[in-house]
């Protein structure tokens, strides 16, 4: 590994001065901060599981998804013709559930290439089944009725419907791309790429923490034992089961997380809700929710924890200055008919969700340039003006089109729900006509008054004469 | 009492001053109770204001008269409490006493009239209710009108008085329902006291045909637009439990009356009887009916009295007159008779006003609570800091969000003030136990999980009127809370102050904002449990 050397400057360096590590490359990469992303100050980044675009976002309106004639070959099954996508019903949950312990659907690498096909993106059925795995599961897709609350996210604000994860494989090297802008070589999650990881080389983290600007990352509902059995690494023991938290927040991993002043910075979601409602958000959050949106968490449960994540940045006093980034790690098994661009001969792993959430950027606005995870922490070293080595696997990182340049931020609003409904109150018509009855009930009534009065008056003036 | 016009004019500005003044002293110390938001976001409503018809519906209870009225003085003002309250308070408030004066002068005489007009004047009941947004002020202003003018057409033998004094019950119809009863009261008094042998067909058609006018907007609006929605109402107006006991008036009038009001009313009633001339029979039948049917009616409200205290001033005046008189014979004859008996009755008159006097300074400073030690009486509270915690709402909380309340008075506030939804704990789902205005949270615990509500706020008037209900509150605070967001509270001074945060632990909490997050509980909120620091509230669900 010749990232020793880099650790070991940046080890020098964070105990010696308030300066950045020297650059891998010697060039530190950026970009200009668009229009309306000069506003941002804070920056969260909310990591979800285990889907393609297609499989969330491939029948939202205006985006590049799929209609009814995108099919997949069912060769593989020994069946002829093709099979169309099916919406999800939650009652078919019982069909796909697998048996403890074991995943429904294959994410790695290997199935990533077989369903890719040399760009054919025909493989998705043959992929699972010869793996062993449900050969219905991977052409599920869910819509606007089964995960309401997020096709309102992307309604209002962006969805990036070319963000492509940075690997094929499954979380481990895409999370490290979401953190680093690299994999680091790392192709799959295995015990020994996370042992590897021990004394990984900078990651975003260590910039931010040598560039003084403030920085936390917020790991699910792990508590304060959890962190200590995963300081320890006695997990990586080949007879112990490893935590998964440790391949979707891999900074658990890397040694030097494990004590401060990085360890302080390592917290629970819990911690994140409540820094979000009293405005002490660091400049840069990452958050790992639990339960995060992986296969067989109800589809309302995980949504309803991410939307209560979101909600709590829009109810916060932070929302005018905040930019939340949402993005699914990894494809999990499921179809996208988008052939990922090849990167240095390498194909990028498949399209998957990202949204784009804050006061600033264009709402309702679904963005077609070309980006993967790498994007977004060479992003944020951009707007917080860190220094930042890695040049990423796609060129955008500066998400120009996304923002708009606009006086004053967007009223925030908070998202889900639906359930309750309010008390009718009657249209505008209904309004309008009641209050021309009363008004001519009453101007009527006042005529008859006056005519009356009047008459009596005449009659009276009369008589007296 | 008044000899010359100059004379007349100078004693009712005087009259109209006196009542005046403590009805508009510090109008707007405290934002809206529930039911003046009710109103004054109807009437918004009703005249296109587009926010407030989001939250208000036009078509709940009551007929639209005073919600119109206030919804075109919005047009002129913009949405603002104490305009709205001073228009209340100056045409209804003002304008009963003045026209107490007469109805009184018609029964007992010009001193009678005199000393009923200042009673009411200076009656912190009267002031209490007149100060606020509500319905029975103009409900009791026409009714005192129409009696007004029945009395005086049936003494004069004069048809022409029917006209107009049927206007005045059919504005009062339309300014509350209840108004409906003077009908009867009118026309059944002027068959006994023989008005009815000099009113014509032709004046009778007049006088009907302006009361179907009148009322027809109320009926066709509702049938047109709101046919299911009205028989919703009739169903709850008819099946909702009681909500006091018997004594809860006969109380209400002893403390913000005074037992010397109630006993002088009850000397003027007893020489009302013994008297029975044109007027006492119309006082009578009114008092009699209306009070009947407070007694039968399960619900009682607060501000009901509004409408038969003018009578009972009057009688109260007419017992002052007598009692006075007597007092003054036992003058030593150093003055004139005329002289005495007015000492008399001057000084009699303010053995009665006098406490009113000091009580009403109490209720414009401090609102009605300190009169009562009953729990029940939340119409008329004083909302302290409600108007406060919507505003901060309508400022620091998303648009679409959805709080969670005790009952549904906090909510009707934030409403109107802040354009926010709630759902209130103490709304039955069944439909038969609740108000059809308000929607029913079935399950408030998944409510909050889906996101569907983004904050609970704990009050304590709700608290007061439900333990129950209160702890539930708290417990979805405890459970799904993430921060004390808004409190508002009273220091060890009793100053009112407001805190984005938790209040001092030395502070009586009014009002508390919790923010909740959705999803599965975390990590529950530590907090201090809330209770309301005045009477053990009963606890069990509210009605």
């Amino acid at each position: 590994m010749r990232w020793w050397l880099i650790a070991l400057v940046l080890l020098v360096g964070g105990c010696t001065a308030e300066t950045a590590p020297p650059p891998s490359n010697g060039v530190s990469i950026h970009q200009v901060v668009p229009v309306g992303a000069e506003n941002i100050s804070t920056i969260v980044v909310i990591l979800e599981q285990n889907h393609t675009f297609d499989s969330y976002f491939g029948s939202f309106p205006g985006a590049d998804g799929i209609d009814g004639s995108v099919t997949f070959p069912l060769r593989p099954l020994g069946e002829p013709g093709r099979a169309a996508p099916f919406p999800y019903d939650r009652s078919d949950d019982q069909r796909f559930i697998p048996a403890p312990g074991e995943e429904p659907l294959s994410n790695g690498r290997g199935a990533a290439i077989r369903a890719w096909n040399d760009g054919a993106m025909d493989g998705f059925v043959r992929a699972q089944v010869n793996r062993g795995f449900n050969g219905e599961l991977p052409l599920r897709y869910w819509d606007g009725d089964s995960i309401p609350g997020i096709w309102e996210l992307a309604e209002e604000y962006v969805l990036l419907d070319r963000y492509f994860s940075s690997s094929p494989g499954g979380s481990l090297p895409n999370v490290l791309n979401l953190l680093a802008g690299s994999d680091f070589g790392v192709e799959a999650g295995t015990k020994s790429a996370l042992t590897e990881l021990a004394d990984a080389p900078p990651t975003l983290f260590d910039q931010l923490e040598a560039g003084g600007v403030s920085w936390g990352y917020y790991v699910g509902d792990l508590d304060e034992a959890d962190y200590d059995e995963l300081r320890t690494r006695a997990y990586l023991k080949s007879d112990e089961t490893t935590p998964s938290a440790a391949y979707w927040a891999p900074v658990l991993a890397i040694e030097r997380f494990a004590e401060d002043p990085y360890r302080s910075k390592l917290r629970n979601q819990s911690d994140f809700l409540t820094a979000a409602a009293d405005g002490a958000l660091p400049e840069v959050s990452y958050v790992l929710p639990s339960p995060t949106d992986h296969q067989f968490t109800p589809a309302d449960v995980s949504e309803n924890r991410l939307l209560s994540l979101v909600n709590a940045v829009a109810k916060g006093p932070q929302w005018d200055e905040t930019l939340i980034f949402v993005v699914w790690d990894d494809w999990g098994g499921y179809f996208d008919h988008v052939s990922p661009p090849v990167i240095r001969g390498e194909p990028l792993g498949f399209r998957v969700p990202a949204l784009m959430i804050s006061p600033w950027v264009r709402p309702g606005y679904v963005s077609s340039v070309d980006r993967d995870h790498s994007s977004i922490p060479r992003f944020i070293a951009d707007v917080t003006g860190v220094p930042f080595y890695q040049r990423g696997l796609t060129e955008d990182a500066a998400f120009a089109d996304a923002f708009i340049e606009r006086a004053t931020p967007n009223d925030p609003a908070v998202f889900g729900g639906g359930t309750l409904g309010h008390a009718e109150t009657p249209p505008r018509e209904a309004r309008q006509g009641t209050l021309v009855l009363y008004s001519s009930g009453l101007g009527l009534a006042a005529t008859v008054f006056a005519g009356w009065w009047f008459s009596g008056r005449r009659r009276s003036a009369e008589a007296v004469a | 009492m008044f000899r010359s016009r100059w004379g007349a004019v100078l004693g009712l500005s005087a009259l109209a001053l006196l009542a005046a003044v403590p009805r508009l002293v510090s109008l707007g110390r405290v934002g809206f109770n529930s039911d003046e938001a009710v109103y004054a976001g109807q009437g918004a409503a009703l005249l296109g204001d587009e926010r407030m018809a989001e939250f208000f519906s036009i078509f709940r209870a009551h007929p639209l008269l005073l919600q119109g009225m206030i919804g075109s003085l919005f047009t002129v003002t913009g949405v603002n409490d104490v305009a709205a309250r001073m228009l209340v308070a100056l045409l209804f408030g003002v304008g009963t006493v003045l026209v107490t004066y007469y109805l009184g002068r018609e029964a007992v005489g010009h001193r009678g009239g005199a000393v009923a007009a200042v009673l009411l004047a200076v009656m912190p009941y009267h002031v209490l209710v007149s100060r606020q947004v509500m319905l029975d002020p103009p409900l009791a202003f026409f009714a005192s009108l129409s009696l007004l003018l029945a009395i005086r057409g049936s003494k004069a033998r004069n048809e022409r008085f029917l006209v107009p004094a049927v206007t005045a019950a059919a504005l009062a119809t339309l300014s509350k329902e209840t108004g409906l009863l003077l009908f009867p009261i009118l026309f059944g008094a002027a068959v006994v006291t023989g008005w009815w042998r000099v009113v014509r067909l032709r004046t009778l058609i007049v006088s009907l045909s302006i009361a179907v006018l009148v009322g027809l907007p109320f009926l066709l609006s509702r049938a047109i637009w709101s046919a299911g929605g009205s028989s919703d109402y009739i169903l709850w107006q008819f099946l909702r439990p009681p909500n006091h006991t018997q004594a809860y008036l006969p109380g209400i009038m002893i403390q913000y009356a005074g037992p010397l009001f109630i006993a002088a009313a009850l000397v003027g009633l007893g020489r009302m009887v013994r008297r029975r001339s044109t007027a006492d029979w119309y006082l009578l039948a009114f008092l009699g009916v209306y009070v009947t049917f407070m007694v039968a009616w399960p619900t009682k409200l607060f501000p009901y009295l509004m409408l038969v205290v003018p009578a009972l001033a009057v009688a109260a005046g007419s017992g002052i007159v007598w009692v006075g008189e007597l007092t003054g014979r036992l003058i030593p004859r150093v003055a004139p008779p005329l002289a005495r008996a007015t000492f008399g009755i001057g000084m009699i008159g303010a053995l009665v006003s006098g406490p009113m006097v000091l009580n009403t300074g109490r209720v414009i400073q401090e609102g009605p609570d300190p009169l009562s030690d009953r729990r029940f009486d939340l119409e008329v509270h004083e909302f302290v800091g409600a108007r406060e915690a919507a505003e901060w709402a309508g400022e620091h909380t998303p648009r679409n969000s959805r709080f969670l309340t005790i009952g549904p008075s906090l909510g009707n506030v934030l409403a109107f003030y802040g354009s926010r939804h709630f759902v209130a704990l103490s709304v039955s789902p069944d439909p038969a136990r609740r108000n059809p205005a308000y929607v029913p949270v079935a399950n408030p615990d998944l409510a909050i999980r889906q996101n569907d509500i983004h904050y609970a706020v704990w009050d304590f008037l709700s608290a007061n009127r439900s333990g129950f209900y209160s702890r539930r509150l708290q417990s979805y605070a405890a459970k799904y809370g993430t921060a004390v967001a808004f409190a508002v509270y009273r220091d060890v001074d009793g100053e009112v102050r407001a805190v984005a945060g938790y209040p001092p632990a030395s502070a009586e909490p009014l009002i508390v904002v919790f923010e909740l997050h959705g999803g599965d509980p975390i990590q529950p909120l530590a907090f201090p449990p809330l209770e309301a620091q005045r009477d053990e509230p009963p606890s069990g669900p509210a009605a």
